[in-house]
C-alpha cells in the first residue's frame, strides 16, 4: 500500500448527512408502541434519612402502570469499582444531595406521571449536611457514608525519588494554591432513556451513552440478570465529554419500571435535572510547591489536591489520580509526591471531564511560568528544558514511544509569533502558553481492549462490526475510514454496526481517550485479517503470490500487471463455495501494566501511549471592566497521524470553546447550601459563537509505532492547555496572576486594584 | 417542560382585547413574544386561566414619526423592527442600540417592545422550578415570608433587567396604557413600582399600547452600555443609558442618564441630569456623574456576577455611554429643549 | 382545556392536527407529526436546539404556542432537501466537518439558510452574530462558521 487512498485525508464523516437532515435518531427523539412516560421524584434535602415512602395513592391513580422505591431494588450497591460500591442508584436509606432519586412513576402519559408524583409521601428526618470538601473533613462534620471516615473518599497517595532531597537541592522554590469551582458538561443533549422489556425479561435499552458495554454490565449486576437478557442499543448521543459513561440512576429506574409494567418506559429529564442528577465536575483545591534548578528544569515536585467528588464515588479513583498523572505525562518529575483527596460532599455526584481540573492543570502551567520569570527563562525555553521526550519513562514508570511535545511547543510558538509578542503587547494585550500530555487509554480490565469483525456481502460490500462508541468527535466514521483503505473500497461500500451491547464485542467506549489507538486497532486488524483471506483467495485465481496483488476500488490486481484483476466479488463468491467464508477477526489490547491501580498500586506502563499539545492564547483585557477577551488561538496537537484531519481539527476547535473560553473564563456553578443557582442554560455560561477567537490548529505527527497508521489522539488538547494558557496571557497583558477558576472579570479587577494598591 | 393548562384567546383587534382583559382580569394574562411568560409558566410560577394573545392585533404593531409630535411606537412592536427601522436607526439610534444587545436575534424576532419593557423581576432564587423553589421555604416574591438573598430583609429585592427601559427612558418616552373604555399617557418611569415582588403598576384589565418619544429628542445622541460575561443571550448585569444634546462644540445643552439591573426598577439619575445641563463636557464632569449613578444604584447579590464589582462597573459604563454619546452628538446652536 | 382541531403548514404540507392550546410548536412537530429533527435542549428558549423557520425566521418552537403557528410557513429541518437533492447549507455543513454530535445541527442549518437568503455577502461577524443564539458544545463553531462562510452568495 503505496499511498492511502482515504487515510490522511480530509473526508466527510458518515454520520453527517443523517445529523443534517433531521434523520439521526437520539433517544427522546424514539417511541415504542404502548410507551409508558415516567418521571421521578427527587429529594428536596441534602442529607436525610428516608424513615417511610408511602406510594399506594400514587400506585391507584388511573394511568400509572408502575411505582418504584428503593425498596423494589435488590439492595445491590454499585460502583465503578469493586471498593467503591457505595451507590444504590434508587436510594433505601438516606438521600445524601438535593436531586437524588427517590422513587418513580411510569403513566400512559406524562401528565398523569407528574401528578402520580404529587401523590407520593415520603417521611424524611433531616440531617445535618456539609457542602464544601474542607468542612466535610474536619471532626465532627455529618457523616456522608458509614464507612468513609472523615468523608474522605479517595485518598491517592504517590511517591517518586526523594522529595525533601530534591527540594533541599532546588536553587529556586515556589509554592502556590490554586482554587477551582465546580462547572458541567452541559451537553446540548438533555439525559433520556427508554427501556423496552418483552414478556420473557429481556431488556434493550437506549440511553446516550459513551459505552454501551458498561452500561450493560452495571444493569445486569444491579438488576441481576444475565447480560444476555440486558442490550443497550446503539443511539446517537448528543455529546459526551465524559458525562455519560458510567451507569446512572435514570437507565435503572427506567428498567425496574419497564420490567414492572412489562411495556416500555421513556424517562425524559429536564434541563435542570441534567445538570444536578447525572454528574457534575469537581472542584478543586490545589496546593503546589515546586522545585527546580537553576536551568528552570523540574527538581521537585509536591503536589496536594483535594477534591469535592460529591456524594458518591463513581469514577472516584480515576478523577483522583488525574490531576497528578497529567503533569508526569507531560513533564520530566524526578522527584515528585503526590496525595489527592476526592471528598464526599452532600453534593451531585461529580464525574470524569473532558476539561478535567481547571485548577491544578492552570496552576502547573501558571507556575512554570511564575518560575520563568523569576528565573529570566522564556516560557516556551522553561517548557521545552523540562518536556518529555520519546524513549523517555514517566515518574511512575510509563514509557513514551512516541512524542511530538517539543515539536507543538515549537510550532505553536512559531505560528504564533511568540517572540515578536511575549513582554512586548501593549497594555491590556498578551501573550500566554500551555502544554499538556494525555494518556492514550488506561487499565480497564477486561474492558480495557475492543476487539472488531467483519463481514462481507456476495456484491463486494462489507460490514464492520465493532463496539467502539461515538458520541459525536467521529470515532465512527474514522474506523470505516480505515477499514475502507485497508481493504481498498469506498467508504459507502463498509457499513458499521457498533455500540450494541447484544451484538458487537467488547470495546472501552469512548472514554480514556482510546477510540482512535484501541477501537481503530482492532478495527485495523479485523480488516487486515480480511484483506489476508481476500489475497490469498485471489492469489489462486489469478494465480499470483499474495505479496504480488494490492486491493483498489473494489478490485483485487496484480499490482506489477493492472490488468490481471478480479472484482472483490467473485472473491468472497469463491470463499463461501469452498465453505472458508471471508470473516475478518481482530482486537486490540493495549501494552499496559495490567497489575497498575488507581490507589493500591499506581506504578507501572499507565497507558498504550500519549498524546501530546501545546497551546498559545492571545487575550485583550479591558482593565477597567476586568473582562478578558480571547482573541487568538494558535496550537499543535501531536495526535500521532490524522486519520482525518478535518475531524481532528473539529475536536482541537470544540476544546477551545469548552476548555478554553467556556472553563477558563465563563463556566461555574453559583451554590447555596446543596442547591445549585445556575441549572439552566441561560445562567450556566457556555460560550458562544460570538465568544470564540480564530483559531489556527496545527497537527502534529509523531507516528506512534503501535497506533493504527501511527494514531494516537485527539480529543482533550485545549481542554487541559487552555487554562493556562489564558492564565499566562493574562499575565503578559496586564501583570496579575489569577489563581483562581474560572477568571470571572470580578476578579481581574480584584487583582488589578490589589497590585496598583502596591 | 409542559405548560400547565389554560385556554387561548385571540382578539383580533384592541378593543376586543381590553374586553376580555377586563372580564377576566386576574385570571388572565396577556401574552406578546411569549419568551418571558410561556418560561414563567414552565416553572409554575404563573398560571393563569387565560391567555389574552396580542400577535394578531395589527394596530398594536406600527412604527409612526411626526417631525413635531415624535416617535410613537406600537407595543407589539418586535425587538428586531427596532433594530432595523430606517427612522430609529437615524434619530433615535440608542433604542436600535439597546434593542440590538437584547437576547440574541431569534429572540430579538419573537420579542416586542411592550414585552421588554415589561419584564418581571428576576432573582436566582425566583426563576427556578418548581421543585428547586420546593426545596426552601417561600420568598416574599413567591406569596411567601422571606428573602433568600438578604437574610432578614423585609421586602422583594428582585432585579428588574430589561435593556429597553434605561434608553427610553433617558429620551424621556412616555407609555400609553389602555383599560375598557379608557387610556392614560404617563412617563415611563410610572410603568414602574420600584418593588420587587410586583414590578408594574399595570392593572390586570390595562395593556401598555404604545410608546412616545417626543421630538425633540431626536436632536439628541445617545449610548447604551451593557455589563454581560456573554457576547449574546444574557440579561444585563449593569446597563446605563445616556442621552446629551449639545449646545456648541463644547457644552451639554441638556442630558439624561438611567440604569438597569441595579434595582427592582430602572432608574432615572435625576442628578446627573441636573448637573450635566449647561456644562462643558470635561472628566471631572463625567466622573460626577459616575459618582451620580454609583450612589443610586444598589446591586445585591440575585442575578450572578458580584454585586460590588457590578456597583463599580456602574461608574465605568456610566462614564463610556456619556462620552459615546457625545462623540456621537453633532454641535446645534441655541440649545435643542422643544 | 378544550381540544381543538388547527392547520399547519409544515414544510409545504398541510396538516390537520388535534391540540390543546396548551402544546408547544415543537410539541405539536415531535409528537403530533414525528418530525424530531427539532430538539428540546432546555424548553427555555436559552439553547436555540429547538429552532425552526416559520416565515423564514428563526424562532424558538419551545416558547411558540402551537395555535399561534396556523397560517404560518413552518419550515423544518426535514423539509430542506428536495427530490433527493441536500439544500446547499446542508451539503455545506457536511462537506466542512460542521457537524459533530449533531444535536445543535438542525438549529445551526435552519439559522444560516434563514441568515444566508437575507444576507448573501455577510462578514465573519454578522455570520457569528447571526448564530449567536444556537449553542454548541462539540465544534467551537470553527467549521460552522467556515461553512456559513463558504455558502454565502449561493442562496
Amino acid at each position: 500500500m503505496a499511498e492511502h487512498t482515504l487515510v490522511g485525508h480530509r473526508v466527510p464523516r458518515i454520520d453527517s448527512l443523517d445529523k443534517a437532515t433531521g434523520q439521526a435518531r437520539y433517544t427522546a427523539d424514539l417511541t415504542l408502541p404502548r410507551m409508558l412516560y415516567g418521571k421521578v421524584l427527587r429529594s428536596p434535602y441534602a442529607h436525610a434519612r428516608i424513615l417511610n415512602i408511602d406510594a399506594s395513592r400514587a400506585e391507584r391513580l388511573r394511568g400509572v402502570k408502575a411505582v418504584v422505591t428503593g425498596r423494589d431494588t435488590a439492595g445491590v450497591r454499585w460502583g465503578v469499582f469493586p471498593y467503591t460500591r457505595d451507590q444504590q442508584l434508587l436510594t433505601g436509606d438516606k438521600v445524601r444531595y438535593i436531586g437524588e432519586d427517590v422513587a418513580a412513576v411510569a403513566a400512559e402519559d406524562e401528565e398523569i406521571a407528574v401528578e402520580a408524583l404529587e401523590l407520593i409521601e415520603v417521611d424524611y428526618e433531616v440531617l445535618p449536611a456539609v457542602f464544601g470538601p474542607l468542612e466535610a473533613m474536619q471532626e465532627g462534620a455529618p457523616q456522608i457514608h458509614d464507612h468513609a471516615e472523615n468523608n474522605i473518599n479517595i485518598h491517592v497517595p504517590i511517591e517518586v525519588g526523594d522529595v525533601e532531597k530534591g527540594f533541599k537541592k532546588s536553587y529556586h522554590v515556589r509554592e502556590d494554591r490554586f482554587v477551582d469551582s465546580e462547572y458541567t458538561y452541559c451537553q446540548t443533549e438533555p439525559y433520556a432513556v427508554l427501556v423496552n422489556c418483552d414478556l420473557s425479561g429481556n431488556l434493550e435499552i437506549w440511553t446516550p451513552n459513551a459505552s454501551p458495554h458498561t452500561k450493560a454490565k452495571a444493569l445486569s449486576n444491579l438488576l441481576e440478570m444475565p447480560l444476555t437478557k440486558v442490550k443497550v442499543r446503539r443511539i446517537c448521543t448528543g455529546g459526551a465529554f465524559g458525562g455519560r459513561s458510567d451507569i446512572f440512576p435514570g437507565e435503572f429506574i427506567a428498567a425496574l419500571m419497564a420490567l414492572k409494567a412489562a411495556r416500555p418506559v421513556k424517562l425524559v429529564y429536564t434541563r435542570e435535572e441534567s445538570f444536578t442528577s447525572v454528574r457534575q465536575a469537581h472542584s478543586m483545591i490545589v496546593d503546589l510547591k515546586t522545585g527546580v534548578r537553576r536551568d528552570g528544569t523540574f527538581l521537585a515536585n509536591e503536589i496536594k489536591v483535594i477534591m469535592d467528588g460529591g456524594a458518591y464515588s463513581s469514577t472516584g479513583p480515576i478523577a483522583t489520580s488525574v490531576p497528578f498523572l497529567v503533569w508526569e505525562e507531560t513533564y520530566r518529575l524526578p522527584n515528585v509526591r503526590f496525595n489527592g483527596y476526592r471528598v464526599y460532599t452532600n453534593k451531585p455526584v461529580r464525574g470524569m471531564y473532558r476539561c478535567h481540573g481547571r485548577a491544578f492543570l492552570g496552576g502547573l502551567g501558571m507556575q512554570l511560568d511564575m518560575i520563568a520569570e523569576e528565573l529570566g527563562i522564556d516560557p516556551v525555553e522553561m517548557r521545552l528544558r523540562n518536556a518529555l521526550r520519546t524513549g523517555d519513562t514517566q515518574a511512575t514508570g510509563s514509557k513514551i514511544t512516541s512524542c511530538g511535545l517539543s515539536e507543538a511547543l515549537q510550532q505553536a510558538a512559531e505560528k504564533s509569533g511568540w517572540k515578536e509578542k511575549r513582554g512586548k503587547l501593549p497594555f491590556g494585550k498578551g501573550i500566554g502558553m500551555g502544554a499538556n500530555g494525555m494518556m492514550v487509554g488506561f487499565p480497564m480490565g477486561i474492558r480495557g481492549g475492543s476487539s472488531a469483525m467483519m463481514k462481507f456481502n456476495e456484491d463486494g460490500g462489507a460490514t464492520l462490526i465493532s463496539g467502539v462508541v461515538d458520541t459525536g468527535s467521529g470515532n465512527d466514521s474514522m474506523i470505516v475510514q480505515i477499514a475502507a483503505d485497508v481493504l481498498g473500497l469506498k467508504m459507502e461500500d463498509v457499513n458499521l454496526v457498533s455500540a450494541d451491547s447484544e451484538i458487537t464485542p467488547l470495546d472501552q467506549g469512548a472514554y480514556s481517550q482510546a477510540a482512535a489507538f484501541v477501537s481503530a486497532n482492532a478495527a485495523m486488524a479485523a480488516a487486515i485479517d480480511a484483506r489476508e483471506q481476500i489475497l490469498n483467495i485471489a492469489s489462486d485465481m489469478l494465480d499470483a503470490t499474495v505479496e504480488e496483488l494490492d486491493l483498489r476500488d473494489g478490485f483485487v490486481y496484480k499490482k506489477e500487471r493492472p490488468e490481471r484483476n478480479i472484482w472483490m466479488g467473485k472473491a468472497i463468491r469463491k470463499a463461501l463455495m469452498d465453505d472458508t467464508p471471508i470473516m475478518g477477526r481482530g482486537s486490540y489490547m493495549p501494552k499496559i501494566d495490567q497489575t497498575r491501580e488507581w490507589v493500591s498500586n499506581p506504578k507501572g506502563q499507565q497507558a498504550g501511549t500519549f498524546s501530546f499539545g501545546a497551546v498559545v492564547a492571545e487575550v485583550e483585557v479591558d482593565a477597567e471592566t476586568g473582562q478578558v477577551r480571547v482573541s487568538n488561538v494558535t496550537g499543535a496537537h501531536d495526535c500521532g497521524f490524522a486519520i482525518n484531519p478535518m475531524a481532528v481539527e473539529g475536536q482541537l476547535e470544540g476544546s477551545v470553546a469548552s476548555g478554553g473560553v467556556g472553563a477558563t473564563l465563563l463556566e461555574e456553578h453559583y451554590w447555596d447550601g446543596g442547591q445549585m443557582l445556575n441549572a439552566s442554560m441561560l445562567e450556566y455560561k457556555v460560550p458562544l459563537s460570538v465568544d470564540m477567537p480564530h483559531i489556527t490548529p496545527i497537527i502534529v505527527e509523531s507516528m506512534d509505532p503501535e497506533g493504527p497508521f501511527g494514531a494516537k489522539e485527539a480529543g482533550l488538547w485545549g481542554s487541559m492547555n487552555m487554562f493556562q494558557a489564558i492564565g499566562n496571557a493574562i499575565y503578559d497583558a496586564v501583570g496579575v496572576w489569577i489563581k483562581d477558576f474560572p477568571i470571572t472579570p470580578d476578579k481581574v479587577l480584584a487583582a488589578l486594584e490589589e497590585r496598583n494598591k502596591d | 417542560m409542559r405548560l400547565p393548562k389554560f385556554e387561548h384567546l385571540q382578539p383580533e383587534s384592541l378593543e376586543e382585547a381590553l374586553e376580555l382583559l377586563a372580564e377576566y382580569g386576574e385570571q388572565a394574562k396577556v401574552i406578546a413574544g411569549g419568551t418571558e411568560l410561556l418560561v414563567s409558566m414552565k416553572h409554575g410560577l404563573l398560571a393563569p386561566s387565560f391567555l389574552v394573545n396580542l400577535k394578531e392585533i395589527p394596530e398594536l404593531n406600527f412604527i409612526a414619526y411626526d417631525g413635531e409630535k415624535g416617535l410613537r411606537i406600537g407595543a407589539l412592536t418586535k425587538l428586531a423592527t427596532l433594530i432595523t427601522s430606517p427612522v430609529i436607526r437615524e434619530s433615535f439610534a440608542i433604542l436600535s442600540r439597546a434593542a440590538s444587545l437584547v437576547a440574541a436575534p431569534p429572540l430579538q424576532q419573537m420579542g416586542t417592545l411592550a414585552g421588554n419593557l415589561c419584564l418581571d423581576t428576576r432573582c436566582l432564587y425566583y426563576n427556578q422550578s418548581r421543585f428547586w423553589r420546593q426545596a426552601r421555604p417561600r420568598c416574599y416574591k413567591t406569596g411567601g415570608d422571606t428573602c433568600h438573598v438578604v437574610k432578614g430583609g423585609k421586602s422583594c429585592l428582585a432585579a428588574y433587567q430589561g435593556d429597553l427601559a434605561p434608553a427610553l427612558m433617558a429620551l424621556g418616552a412616555s407609555v400609553k396604557i389602555a383599560k375598557k373604555g379608557t387610556e392614560r399617557i404617563v412617563p415611563l418611569a410610572d410603568l414602574y413600582t420600584g418593588k420587587g415582588g410586583r414590578p408594574l403598576t399595570l392593572q390586570a384589565d390595562e395593556v401598555l399600547v404604545e410608546v412616545q418619544i417626543p421630538a425633540a429628542a431626536a436632536r439628541c445622541s445617545g449610548d447604551y452600555q451593557k455589563l454581560r460575561y456573554r457576547g449574546a443571550m444574557d440579561f444585563p448585569l449593569v446597563g446605563v443609558a445616556a442621552v446629551v444634546s449639545r449646545d456648541g462644540l463644547d457644552t451639554i445643552a441638556e442630558a439624561s442618564l438611567a440604569l438597569t439591573a441595579v434595582s427592582m426598577a430602572p432608574i432615572l439619575v435625576e442628578e446627573a441630569g441636573k448637573f450635566l445641563q449647561g456644562q462643558q463636557l470635561t472628566d471631572e464632569l463625567v466622573a460626577q456623574a459616575a459618582g451620580a449613578a454609583y450612589e443610586v444604584a444598589h446591586p445585591v447579590n440575585n442575578i450572578g456576577s458580584n454585586p460590588s464589582y457590578r456597583r463599580k462597573m456602574v461608574r465605568v459604563l456610566t462614564k463610556r455611554a456619556i462620552r459615546n454619546a457625545w462623540e456621537g452628538s453633532e454641535p446645534w446652536r441655541n440649545g435643542s429643549s422643544s | 382545556m378544550e381540544k381543538r382541531l388547527i392547520q399547519l403548514s409544515v414544510n409545504g404540507d398541510e396538516y390537520d392536527v388535534v391540540i390543546t392550546p396548551n402544546q408547544t410548536l415543537l410539541e405539536v412537530l415531535r409528537e403530533n407529526l414525528e418530525l424530531t429533527g427539532a430538539k428540546e435542549g432546555c424548553g427555555e428558549g436559552a439553547c436555540g436546539t429547538c429552532t425552526v423557520l416559520l416565515d423564514g425566521k428563526p424562532v424558538r418552537s419551545c416558547l411558540t404556542l402551537a395555535v399561534e403557528a396556523q397560517a404560518k410557513q413552518i419550515e423544518t429541518v426535514e423539509g430542506l432537501a428536495s427530490d433527493g437533492e441536500l439544500h446547499p447549507v446542508q451539503k455545506a455543513f457536511i462537506e466542512h466537518g460542521a457537524i459533530q454530535c449533531g444535536f445543535c445541527s438542525p438549529a445551526m442549518i435552519l439559522t444560516t439558510k434563514a441568515f444566508l437568503e437575507e444576507n448573501p455577502k455577510p462578514s465573519e461577524g454578522e455570520v457569528r452574530r447571526a448564530i449567536s443564539g444556537v449553542v454548541c458544545r462539540c465544534t467551537g463553531y470553527a467549521k460552522i462558521v467556515a461553512a456559513m462562510m463558504a455558502t454565502a452568495g449561493e442562496l
